[in-house]
């Protein structure tokens, strides 16, 4: 079953692929969100973007225009050490809420 | 800190929103370039790709929109742009935007008029704490019946005691002159006070203190002012504390000044403790406020004054209270209540008539709107544009509206009648100007969202063809509706104008019983001011102004003829010992009758030889002769004097107003004399012309007259019936407005009809159906409205005049000529309106119509 990215996790997403890949550009974190997802996950590139002015308008990263190793130019976005301390806080926000979520939901009881 | 710094960053791009357009674009190009290589290299070719690629992304145009979105406030930028293309759009129709704006003006800036007005006088409480606490007392006789009256000494005593009050005060008002050093002599209501008035009200005075418990117990001669009259006479001067004024000759000392607007009675300028003669000499003359116990009400205080008057009057009396608010606005609600309603009529006209224009430029509009809904608009931002339209309007609207709102509420006070209670304080403030602005854009939003919500529902359409255009003006059922309620609302207005004009043709037309035209009255009271005679002072003031040029006579008199009621004294016959009867007198000097035109209708008049040495006389009027027949010669006895009285003539009636004579006798001031009065003149020409000149020469001539009281006696007549003249100006103008925008509306229908039958009138025009049939054709659906608006505002009309009862005088509701006039008048104004819409239309060529398709 393909879904859509749950609401408001799409900008954690961004960071945590930052975090993992280092500098990347709109098309590089697409395409590795998809490839993460296995294809669960239906993504219309195009919707990368507000979260990518959100993040940016919060100075969690930084965008700089570069060139590609095929000589494209594209604009590589960089986490910033605010945006680091943020997806550290909100990743463990989201940890605890899965977990109670998964607790709630398999508890026999 | 992190959404801080976005929150700017959108704001920055709300308001610069093309900056990082550029960025963008490249951003989007380049990722487009990147998805196009990797099909590529999934073997696609380049065509294929470059769809690929953008299947991928989702939309170029759709994220830039998302992107913007989270850029900047997108609606604001949205808005900004919706309110520059509006104001383009209602450029481009100046007649009917104009029209729009004004008549919203006229209807909010009336609304908020006569909204304030009613807030001030009807609504708003009075200002003193607890003011539901307040009440006034009244008391009546209960055998015989007799109408609600002020109360004596004693009465206050055992009534203002009452348990249900916390505290009471009484007081009476008369008329004084005030003199004092550097000031002229004025006239002024003094108001004498017993009990505690200020500790009632709960408000004190401002400069200088109230009276205390000796001065009250002792009637000491001190005063407190009002704030007009401090204002008036000592120019506001703080140290007017502890200064001697003069009243009635009587010295007294200042001690106070009352704050603006406070103390009761309203038009008492000057405030002063009863003295113990004025409490000992039994008068009905006293007016009982008082405060309620916080846990009782008016209607629990009533049963207790009306046990308390029965028992000291051994049940010959009853008394009652009423709440303060309500005893003092009693006789203006009904107009002012009437005055809104009519009011808020006006408002739905100007809404249908705004509305009707909106909708009218938006038929014209439907291409428009196909056309962009095709460019990818969505509805919410075609329906979006036409709200915007409404709501610059309805600002643009409202905005002058406050303007005309001051305007006419400056106006409206300006003609209102005096009696109005606090009317002097009636301003436009901020919260009726708050819901002036609010109903604007309700208003507004109103008007705009339903062609707006249509018209948007075209844009998701097939696309810009004819068809699209004539769904909507066919639908024009709705304007239909709306007209025909503009018509009945506007016959429903002119019915009341009408009745209220017949109403005010009737009290005009009444027979005084008196001449009151080119009659001035000029009060004197010298008591204390003069030294010497009263009597030959009043000689010497006619004899002046009898040379006085155009002045025809003069004369003196104690009361007006303007008012029946006066002072009582019990008659009878000399020469038949029968039960005496209570009868009015009136002091008049010698050439009272040929100066008031009251005529004579069997003897004569006074005389020079009726002196105070010669045998006493008197002339009874014809309510004298119907309670108690005798002849002239005949001679009575009264109680106020012991020499009997001859009759020696018998006057007409006056009836002021219209209202019934009581059964009156008038003797001489020559052999009564009276301490003041009314000089009365009778000019040859309009009064008004002469009253400055001859009041600044009988002061000239006396100058320590207080001469600031001078009218015309028609002008006191007046005020009798100032509320309905008052009413039925503004209705007048009401129904003109109704009028006006009713027909702006069936002229807006005909031409709408007019322009989206163009084609089909052209053709039939061209194939020689004569101009007559073509008007027909399209004023005939406005004549069947017309009709039919007339008929249901008649109805209306019917059904609303009960409303206006207790402000019509002879008229009876559902008077015919009134209920008949409105619906005619507003069908022949409705058919002029229509054929002049159509006439204007059908004047274009049927041929260029024809080659322009």
């Amino acid at each position: 079953m393909r879904a859509d990215i749950l609401p408001g996790t799409l900008e954690i997403i961004v960071l945590r692929t930052l975090t993992a890949m280092g500098p990347q550009h709109a098309y590089g974190i697409a395409a590795r969100i998809e490839q993460v997802a296995e294809k669960s996950i239906r993504l219309n590139q195009g919707t990368l973007y507000p979260a990518l002015v959100r993040l940016e308008q919060k100075a969690w990263i930084k965008g700089t225009w570069q060139t590609t190793e095929n000589n494209r130019e594209a604009k590589y976005y960089t986490i910033t050490r605010s945006g680091a301390r943020a997806l550290a806080k909100q990743s463990e926000w989201w940890q605890r809420s899965a977990d109670l979520v998964n607790r709630l939901l398999t508890d026999k009881a | 800190m992190s959404i801080l710094r976005r929150l700017l960053y959108r704001l920055v791009h709300a308001f610069r929103p093309t900056r990082g357009e550029d960025d963008l674009d490249r951003e989007v190009a380049s990722h487009l370039l990147l998805l196009e290589d990797e099909c590529r290299r999934r073997g696609q070719s380049t065509v294929e790709a470059r769809r690929s690629a953008r299947l991928m992304l989702g939309g170029v145009e759709h994220t830039k929109e998302l992107h913007r979105e989270a850029r900047s406030f997108a609606w604001l930028d949205h808005a900004r742009r919706d309110a520059s293309y509006a104001l383009r759009m209602l450029r481009r129709r100046p007649m009917a935007t104009s029209a729009a704006i004004l008549s919203l003006a006229i209807g909010i800036g009336l609304n908020t008029a006569v909204f304030s007005v009613m807030d001030w006088v009807l609504l708003r409480p009075l200002p003193y704490p607890a003011p539901h606490e307040l009440i006034r007392v009244f008391t009546a006789g209960t055998a015989p019946l007799t109408n609600p009256s002020a109360l004596t000494y004693a009465e206050f005593l055992t009534l203002g005691d009452a348990t249900a009050l916390r505290s009471s005060a009484a007081f009476s008002t008369a008329t004084r002159v005030m003199s004092a050093s550097g000031i002229e002599s004025v006239h002024i209501a003094v108001a004498r006070v017993c009990g505690d008035l200020f500790g009632t009200l709960g408000a004190y005075p401002k400069v200088g203190r109230a009276f205390s418990a000796g001065e009250m117990s002792s009637g000491a001669p001190v005063v407190i002012l009002a704030h007009d009259l401090w204002l008036r006479a000592f120019l506001g001067d703080p140290a007017v504390v502890g200064r001697t004024v003069k009243i009635g000759g009587a010295p007294h000392t200042v001690i106070g000044v009352m704050p603006p607007s406070r103390g009761y009675p309203a038009g008492a300028e000057v405030w002063r403790p009863l003295t113990a003669d004025e409490r000992e000499d039994g008068d009905r003359d006293l007016d009982l406020l008082a405060r309620l116990r916080s846990e009782t009400s008016a209607a629990r205080a009533s049963t207790e004054m009306a046990m308390l008057a029965r028992a000291v009057s051994h049940d010959a009396r009853t008394a009652w209270a009423e709440e303060l608010q309500r005893a003092s606005v009693a006789n203006v609600k009904a107009a002012i209540q009437a005055l809104a309603a009519a009011a808020a009529l006006i408002l739905l006209l100007v809404c249908a008539n705004v509305a009707a224009l909106v909708s009218a430029g938006s038929a014209d509009r439907a291409e428009e709107v196909v056309i962009r809904g095709a460019l990818g608009a969505s509805r919410a931002r075609v329906s979006g544009q036409f709200v915007m339209e409404s709501l610059i309007l309805a600002l643009g609207g409202g905005g002058l509206g406050l303007l005309v709102g001051g305007w006419a509420l400056r106006f409206l006070i300006s003609i209102a009648p005096t009696g109005i209670p606090r009317l002097a304080e009636v301003t436009l403030d901020g919260r009726i100007a708050g819901m002036g602005l609010a109903a604007t854009l309700l208003t507004g939003l109103a008007v705009g969202l339903a062609p707006a919500v249509r018209l948007a529902r075209l844009a998701g359409g097939p696309g810009p063809n004819h068809s699209g255009t004539n769904r909507v003006t066919r639908r024009s059922n709705g304007r239909r509706a709306l007209v025909l309620v503009q018509v009945a609302v506007a016959v429903v207005l002119t019915a009341g104008a009408s009745l209220l004009a017949r109403s005010l043709q009737h009290l005009v037309a009444i027979d005084n019983g008196f001449a009151a035209d080119k009659l001035i009255a000029v009060d004197l009271y010298p008591g204390g001011e003069f030294e010497g005679d009263s009597g030959r002072l009043f000689e010497e003031l006619i004899s002046k102004a009898r040379t006085f040029p155009g002045v025809a006579s003069a004369a003196i008199s104690q009361g007006l003829p303007t008012r029946v009621i006066g002072f009582r004294t019990a008659v009878q016959r000399a020469s038949e010992a029968r039960t005496a009867q209570q009868m009015t007198w009136r002091p008049v000097g010698p050439g009272y009758f040929e100066t008031a035109g009251i005529p004579i209708v069997a003897g004569r008049g006074f005389i020079k030889t009726d002196t105070a040495r010669a045998p006493r006389v008197a002339i009874v009027n014809r309510a004298f002769l119907r309670s108690l027949p005798a002849a002239v010669g005949e001679r009575l006895t009264t109680s106020f004097g012991k020499e009997p009285l001859t009759i020696v003539g018998v006057a007409g009636d006056v009836t002021p107003g219209g209202e019934p004579d009581r059964a009156a006798f008038y003797v001489s001031i020559d052999q009564y004399p009276i301490g003041g009065g009314s000089l009365l003149v009778r000019t040859l020409s309009d009064p008004r012309a002469i009253i400055p000149e001859l009041t600044a020469r009988l002061h000239g001539m006396l100058p320590g007259l207080a001469m600031d009281r001078v009218h015309r006696v028609a002008e006191s007549l007046e005020s009798g019936r100032a509320v309905i003249r008052f009413t039925t100006l503004l209705a007048a103008t009401f129904a003109g407005l109704a009028l006006l925008l009713s027909a702006v509306g069936v002229y807006g229908l005909v031409a709408g009809e007019v322009s989206a039958r163009w084609q089909e009138l052209a053709v039939r025009l061209a194939v020689g159906a004569s101009y007559g049939d073509a008007l027909w054709t399209v004023i005939q659906p406005c004549t069947a409205i017309l009709v039919s608006g007339a008929i249901t505002g008649f109805l209306g009309a019917l059904s609303a005049g009960p409303m206006l009862q207790s402000l019509l005088h002879g008229v009876s509701p559902a008077d015919a000529y009134a209920l008949a006039f409105a619906p005619i008048l507003l069908t022949a104004v409705g058919m002029l309106a229509a054929v002049l819409a159509g006439a204007r239309v059908l004047r274009a060529d049927p041929a260029v119509t024809l080659r322009n398709q």
